[in-house]
């Protein structure tokens, strides 16, 4: 595969056949994840798992090496997930790919630290999971702390730019770290943030997956906000939309949201009152990256899609993510030229790779730190990058709102 | 039927201990200690068990360890006393929490922090125990529920003291910890002593004069009062001593967990569960919480790592099938049928008029 001569596209792989490699995941099929992100989640490591085995598989010592991907339901339930992977350390498993989401992720973090394992950090971006001194977990995908901050600089970009903003956010660790981040931003961009700069620590705060969010919309109410921001997940940025419209809010310009408009099921829930809605996200199809593995992005966004039965216009960025945590776990083994974990956990520290996804390097904490993250809006009931700009593949639609 | 040293006391009978315990061992025969014996073997057994198996089993059956005490400490309340708890996960949130808090921002050990989140469970359920246990049937199952969802909404945004939402930590790694982490071996030892433990005291309850108060109060709580009983006081014990055991389960698993949230200790699933458990085992016996709990966490864990993406739905529709056929509990169904020597599950339909 990648590294080795054998790039020229698998079949004149001369290499004898090794052991399998076993890559364990605890996922969520069933729970509050079960029908969206986890899915996503579990469809990017397939994808990447067969992609793998397509070409050759993992190759070094002469020999290549098959990937098997092991996975159990985690139920939604962090807790589960830590128990799935202590029990995946009975089985010898030591390569564990992260489940769905930064509950799950900060739950296993421990454990895989404990057991010596090493874990690629696919979806779960809370930048507390990093602040413990862990060192066998390895994020791909961009901390939470740019979650906002990517939508307010594409907003300042955009014309009219917003004077005004709300920011509306979840209670949980990840959706107040990006909120917070990025209300600093919008300060820094010369923004006003309504009703107060703290509010998304008080009144503009809603439950973690909440379905009702109308006391944080009531708070910024008459306030006229240009846009508001939704810095949550599915649930809670599919509620503020529509509530908005029910209790008459309506900001001057359009909405923005962090996770959840770049997911196929933002669009099925709000059909039309989705159109228009920014989102921030990991990875869009126009960056200029490949990897003899994947292909280019482009490349990886048609076989994905059509492999999993995706529209192209919707396609989940989560699988994205998973796919290239699977290939920096690949990556770093054939790069230590061993299965020892320890000894891979020393590749992914020293890992300069890139990939579809674009460049992968952690930093000393684990964090991918110089990816950037890229804004799309909804139009046509289809995800178009419109930031940054070099990438943007048609006009922003602005104001979105008529 | 000779009564243990406790039931004695809790009788307040003015005999010397010396005495009471003379004749509690005079008493002791076969018929009268099996239960004892076979907690005792079966926790050897278990100890026996660990020595075979791989830590992440451990961790596993570690999780059937504390569905069996917090099935015992729902059924204290929920079984014997009749009043249907659906907020016992409060006690497990707050335990967790007083545990982590203490640990994390007060480098408590977790010797010391422990004693006070079981503290905490004890006074949280005299405090809201007494103007709740006022309320009957589904009045006081909603009002439970309702103290679950309050608290877990206390805590979430209590912020500088417990991390709100953004979760909470407790320290285990390098000199930061308080207390070494126990590790799988640990952790599986703390939950087995606390699910004997809890057997322990249910059983202890049970055939004590202060059972037969809870079960009277459960039958007919006005002719338990008229006949000199203090319901008030039997209640509120009951729901405490129910409380402390599934604030020790928080805690212990907080310790285990290290890092959670909120969502995670006050998931009413937990109570759900407690409630299920009970039932399919058979409520208002020692055995009934055991079997159901053991039976149901290990049937789940099974399903769930067999089935994907079904597991949740077979395992409603199994408790659906257990509960149509075993509407008084698996135990209490298999102890009528041997008293009346007949096992079938026809007679149990008629019966119960299915």
């Amino acid at each position: 595969m990648a590294l080795s001569a054998a790039a020229c596209g698998g079949g004149g792989n001369t290499n004898t056949s090794g052991s399998t490699i076993t890559f364990a995941a605890p996922v969520s099929q069933t729970g509050a994840f079960g029908q969206a992100e986890g899915l996503y989640t579990l469809q990017g490591y397939k994808f990447c798992q067969n992609t793998l085995n397509a070409k050759g598989g993992i190759n070094f010592g002469g020999q290549s090496h098959q990937v098997t991907l092991v996975t159990q339901d985690d139920q939604s339930v962090a807790a589960t997930s830590a128990q799935i992977v202590d029990g995946y350390n009975d089985k010898g498993y030591k390569f564990i790919l992260s489940p769905y989401g930064s509950a799950g992720t900060t739950a296993v973090a421990p454990v895989v630290e404990r057991n010596g394992q090493v874990m690629l950090d696919s979806n779960g971006a809370d930048t507390a999971i990093f602040t413990h001194g862990y060192k066998n977990t390895f994020a791909v995908l961009s901390p939470s702390s740019t979650y906002v901050t990517t939508i307010i600089d594409a907003l300042a970009a955009l014309n009219p730019a917003p004077k005004t903003v709300a920011v509306i956010a979840a209670n949980d660790g990840f959706s107040q770290h990006a909120a917070e981040q990025g209300v600093k931003e919008a300060q820094a961009k010369g923004m006003t943030v309504v009703p107060s700069p703290t509010a998304y620590t008080s009144s503009t705060k809603v439950a973690a997956n909440a379905t009702d969010v109308s006391p944080a919309l009531i708070a910024i109410k008459g306030l006229n906000p240009d846009v508001i921001i939704v810095s949550a997940h599915l649930n809670e940025a599919v509620a503020a939309v529509k509530q908005a419209s029910e209790l008459g809010i309506k900001p001057k310009l359009g909405f923005a949201a962090t996770v959840a408009p770049p997911t196929p099921a933002f669009i099925s829930a709000l059909g039309k009152s989705s159109e228009g809605v920014l989102g921030s996200t990991q990875w869009v199809p126009e960056i200029t990256a490949s990897d003899s593995i994947f292909g280019n992005a482009r490349a990886f966004l048609t076989n994905f899609t059509t492999t999993f039965g995706w529209s192209p216009d919707q396609y989940p960025y989560q699988a994205a993510d998973a796919a290239a945590a699977c290939e920096a776990l690949a990556l770093a083994i054939e790069k230590a030229g061993s299965t020892d974990a320890s000894a891979v956990r020393n590749a992914l520290v020293s890992l300069k790779a890139d990939t579809f996804y674009g460049h992968i390097e952690f930093d000393a904490t684990g964090m991918n730190t110089n990816k950037p993250m890229y804004v799309i809006q909804i139009q046509s009931s289809a995800f178009v990058t419109i930031y940054p700009s070099n990438l943007a593949s048609k006009q922003a639609t602005w104001p979105a709102v008529k | 039927m000779s009564a243990s040293p406790l039931a004695l006391i809790l009788e307040g009978r003015k005999r010397p201990g010396r005495e009471l315990l003379a004749e509690w061992v005079r008493t002791r025969r076969l018929s009268n200690s099996w239960a004892a014996i076979a907690l005792v073997v079966g926790f050897a057994a278990m100890l026996g068990v660990q020595q075979v198996i791989e830590p992440g089993t451990m961790r596993l059956l570690s999780a059937v360890f504390m569905f069996v005490a917090l099935a015992q400490a729902w059924n204290l309340i929920g079984g014997f006393t009749g009043y249907a708890s659906f907020g016992q996960v409060a006690f497990f949130g707050l335990g967790a929490y007083i545990t982590a808090v203490l640990m994390n921002n007060s480098h408590l050990t977790f010797w010391l922090a422990m004693p006070a989140a079981i503290a905490g469970g004890v006074l949280f359920a005299v405090l809201i125990g007494l103007p709740l246990l006022r309320l009957r049937g589904h009045y006081f199952a909603i009002a439970t529920l309702g103290a679950a969802e309050g608290s877990r909404e206390v805590i979430n945004n209590m912020t500088p003291v417990t991390g709100g939402g953004l979760g909470i930590t407790i320290p285990t790694f390098g000199d930061q910890a308080p207390t070494p982490y126990f590790g799988k071996p640990g952790f599986y030892l703390a939950f087995l002593i606390l699910a004997a433990l809890s057997v322990a005291v249910s059983a202890l309850l049970a055939r004590s004069r202060f059972g037969y108060a809870m079960v009277a109060v459960h039958e007919d709580e006005a002719a338990a009062g008229a006949v000199g009983i203090n319901t008030t006081s039997v209640k509120v014990i009951a729901f405490a001593v129910s409380g402390a055991i599934v604030a020790c389960a928080g805690s212990i698993y907080a310790f285990q967990q290290i890092e959670f949230y909120p969502s995670d200790v006050f998931d009413p699933s937990f109570t759900v569960l407690m409630v299920i458990m009970v039932v399919i085992g058979g409520s208002g016996s020692i055995l009934g919480p055991l079997v159901g709990a053991v039976g149901l966490e290990l049937l789940s864990q099974f399903l769930r790592i067999n089935l994907g993406s079904y597991n949740q739905l077979i395992f409603g529709a199994i408790i659906v099938v257990v509960v149509v056929f075993f509407p008084q509990g698996v135990v209490n169904f298999f102890r009528d049928a041997w008293r009346l020597r007949r096992i079938s599950l026809l007679d149990n339909i008629r019966r119960y008029r299915l």
